[in-house]
């Protein structure tokens, strides 16, 4: 009788660590798809983010160039009191 | 009879092991039930009707986008952008999600911010359709003044497009032509490499959740792959702003109506630099004439004038019936032709060949295209390209008009001598001298360099070898390089189109404009043009220059009108590619700017200075041993003309002028030594 009670109980405990072993990676699973999910729009937020500040460096780097265009230059540079050279003006040193 | 008590049979206590197994076996039963149910409900779903629920998952939790990849850019010969990308919004509406009764108010309150009729606006609203586009390529300021509107109004929203942009405005704007609001080119290089420069559109699939947030990117493509291709330009950015500059000034100065220049290198033909004037932003492309969008480098026809007198000459060198040394009897200005009489500007009596070509004679290239006869000449006309396309990367180029030699009436040959009668490009006549400058091959014209992908890997380059045939022999051509030397001398017809320092060929013409409504030559309206080259330091390749402007008011002749503009080009071209002067070097090494000095010193005194000092070294170089001079107070321009023959190492340490010198005054120079010059501003 005794050893029928002790296979039983041992039946028991194994259960209950199986059931508990399910449930975890029940869990667990579950876990993985949520973070799973969370990095999912963390990268999509992020994505979004990569875009618009690529669309701000594109309008910068047109505003760039505008400001960089020769006539603008030339301008400035007329106004800032300097002189287009000559031909004998550049010395080109060997 | 004593009735028998029907006994009720006794009611056995069940054993409560056996009713406890009892239950569980019912437990069990209904466990085990409820488990086949859910496998069988399992197999159904999954198994036998997967096909149809995959379907229906993949519906509601993907959606498809269509994305625009960018279009390619256009860049200068350094990389500099000439047309970009950038992204625009653009405003569109849900006509069936606006009530229908604040249509019309809601057309009022927009037309104001999207400059848009109301009336279009609440026809546009009012229609049953599910998308209207209310305005495309919006401002950042229409966005803004935009932005509560949408956030009010569930069917008004923002749209992100891609938007071309040319950075550098004006700057070869008829050259890069521009697209339409579909990213399509409609002009210029956007249209002539459209199939390159287009990026192509491409369906993404995309994963969401039930409140249409994006789940899961990590299926989004790299889009660059489908990106179009970048084109690399052989137009220098600088040479064109300058270019542009000068024939602006050409063209104001000589109240013309409007101009053309271009610079093409002798040797490949590369485009350095192709303006107009009026110019035309492809910015603003609506604000603008229609007119103005024309290239008329490339697409327009005209007479080319004196300048063709050189080819008349060609023919005459070519076909061995002329040498240059032969002589021409200009008849004094008048020449009789059947019923017609050829005048020159100036009576000339006997030429030689090469001063035909300086004093511009129509009557000498006249006899000489007689002599040498319609066939011949015709032959070395097609050699040069005239009468077809010069095959440059551009679009609607026309053939230029040479009718064929069987046809020409003997008046008609000697209009074709001085220009007449035959129509080309601008961009045609500069390939033909580009063949005369490089030593006779000719070259085909041509705007784009390479074209690179968007990994920058070149899929295609133009061609570096000359591989088309030669036009004329290399003497001809060195014969008329000297001819064509000799037309800006004194007493030619382009002096003002000498660079000071440098070698000059090149020829003026004037020509006059045909008048379709009088059907005959105009005596007001004149072609004035110049075109030629500066000769560039051994192994460099020369670059042809061609200035011309259309109807000038304040003089007609090429020589007066385009010719300044030519040598202004060219002087800038001789700096920017650091041509060394030729001749009067060290007087164009003194004619230094005078820089003006805080004390207020003339700049008429500081260049008697200069001129004094540069006058000292010269006199210290001829008599003199070869000793270092005393530079304290000089410029380092100055210096560094002195010390750079010696081609020693150079080291500059501060600002303002030299204080300091190394080696001391009155060591001997020798090739190779090297220098040093501490700067300071108040010395």
């Amino acid at each position: 009788m005794s050893g029928l009670k002790l296979q039983s109980s041992r039946w028991g405990l194994l259960n209950t660590l199986l059931l508990l072993l399910l449930v975890g990676a029940l869990f667990f699973c579950s876990w993985i798809n949520n973070k799973a999910v969370i990095r999912g729009y963390e990268l999509s937020r992020l994505r979004t983010e990569e875009k618009n500040l690529l669309e701000q460096q594109d309008k910068l780097q047109a505003e760039l160039a505008t400001l960089l265009r020769p006539q603008n230059l030339a301008r400035l540079a007329r106004e800032l009191g300097l002189r287009e050279p000559q031909p004998g003006h550049k010395v080109v040193l060997p | 009879m004593r009735q028998r008590k029907k006994r009720t049979p006794r009611r056995r206590t069940p054993d409560p092991e056996k009713r406890q197994r009892l239950r569980m076996g019912f437990l069990a039963g209904v466990v085990v039930f409820c488990l086949v149910a859910i496998v069988a409900r399992a197999y159904y779903l999954q198994i036998v009707r997967h096909d149809y629920y995959l379907a229906r998952q993949q519906r509601q939790s993907s959606s498809t986008l269509l994305v625009h990849c960018d279009r390619g850019e256009i860049l200068a010969a350094h990389g500099r952008g000439l047309a970009i990308n950038i992204k625009g919004r653009s405003l569109f509406a849900e006509p069936r999600r606006i009530p229908a009764k604040q249509a019309g108010r809601l057309a009022a309150r927009l037309a104001p911010i999207i400059k848009v009729r109301s009336s279009v606006l609440a026809r546009r609203l009012k229609s049953r359709r599910g998308f209207v586009w209310l305005k495309r390529g919006l401002t950042p300021k229409q966005v803004r003044a935009l932005e509560p509107w949408c956030d009010k109004y569930r069917g008004l929203s923002f749209i992100k497009e891609n938007r071309r942009v040319y950075p550098n405005r004006e700057l070869a704007g008829q050259v890069l032509g521009f697209v339409n609001i579909d990213g399509r080119g409609q002009e210029g290089l956007e249209l002539y490499y459209n199939k390159y420069l287009e990026g192509r559109q491409i369906y993404i699939s995309l994963e969401h959740d039930a409140r249409s947030r994006v789940v899961d990117t990590s299926s989004y493509p790299e889009l660059k792959h489908y990106c179009g291709k970048s084109l690399y330009l052989t137009i220098d950015r600088n040479l064109q702003a300058w270019t542009e500059r000068e024939l602006e000034k050409a063209v104001v100065e000589s109240r013309g109506k409007q101009g053309v220049a271009v610079i093409m290198d002798a040797d490949n033909g590369a485009i350095l630099a192709m303006a107009q004037y009026p110019r035309f932003n492809p910015n603003s492309k609506r604000k603008t004439n229609p007119a103005l969008w024309r290239n008329r480098a490339v697409t327009d026809l005209m007479e080319p004038g004196s300048t063709f007198k050189v080819f008349t000459l060609v023919a005459a060198l070519e076909s061995g019936v002329y040498k240059i040394s032969d002589r021409i009897d200009c008849e004094n200005g008048r020449y009789r032709v059947g019923r017609r009489t050829i005048h020159d500007t100036h009576a000339h009596g006997i030429l030689r060949l090469d001063e035909v070509l300086k004093y511009s004679s129509n009557i000498g290239v006249s006899k000489v295209v007689t002599r040498v006869g319609a066939e011949r000449f015709y032959k070395v006309l097609r050699s040069f390209g005239f009468g077809s396309r010069s095959g440059i990367d551009f679009p609607h180029e026309p053939s230029g008009r040479l009718r064929p030699w069987k046809r020409w009436r003997s008046i008609d040959l000697c209009n074709l001598a001085f220009g007449q009668g035959v129509a080309l490009t601008p961009v045609q006549l500069v390939a033909a001298y580009a063949a005369l400058a490089n030593g006779g091959y000719r070259v085909t014209p041509h705007l784009v360099s390479r074209i690179v992908n968007s990994d920058g890997w070149t899929v295609y380059e133009f061609p570096r070898r000359r591989t088309a045939p030669r036009a004329c022999s290399a003497e001809v051509a060195k014969a008329l390089d000297r001819a064509l030397g000799m037309v800006v001398e004194e007493g030619g017809t382009a002096p003002r189109a000498r660079v000071a320092g440098y070698r000059v060929a090149g020829k003026t013409g004037t020509a006059q404009k045909f008048d379709f409504a009088k059907k005959c030559y105009s005596h007001n309206n004149y072609w004035a043009s110049f075109i030629g080259y500066v000769d560039p330091p051994a192994g460099t390749s020369r670059k042809v220059v061609y200035v011309m402007i259309d109807e000038p008011r304040k003089s007609i002749y090429g020589g007066v009108v385009a010719a300044p503009a030519f040598k202004r080009i060219n002087q800038r071209l001789a700096c920017y590619y650091n041509y060394p002067p030729a001749t009067g070097t060290k007087r164009l090494a003194m004619e230094l700017l005078p820089e003006e000095k805080e004390d207020g010193q003339s700049a008429a005194a500081q260049e008697s200075e200069t001129g004094a000092k540069a006058a000292r070294d010269c006199a210290e170089r001829k008599t003199g041993p070869r000793l270092m001079p005393d530079l304290t107070g000089r410029t380092i321009r100055e210096a560094l003309t002195l010390v750079s023959r010696y081609r020693g190492r150079v080291e500059i340490s501060g600002q303002g002028r030299i204080a300091a010198q190394q080696p001391e005054p009155g060591t001997e120079l020798k090739p190779g030594l090297d220098f040093s010059f501490r700067l300071q501003r108040d010395i």
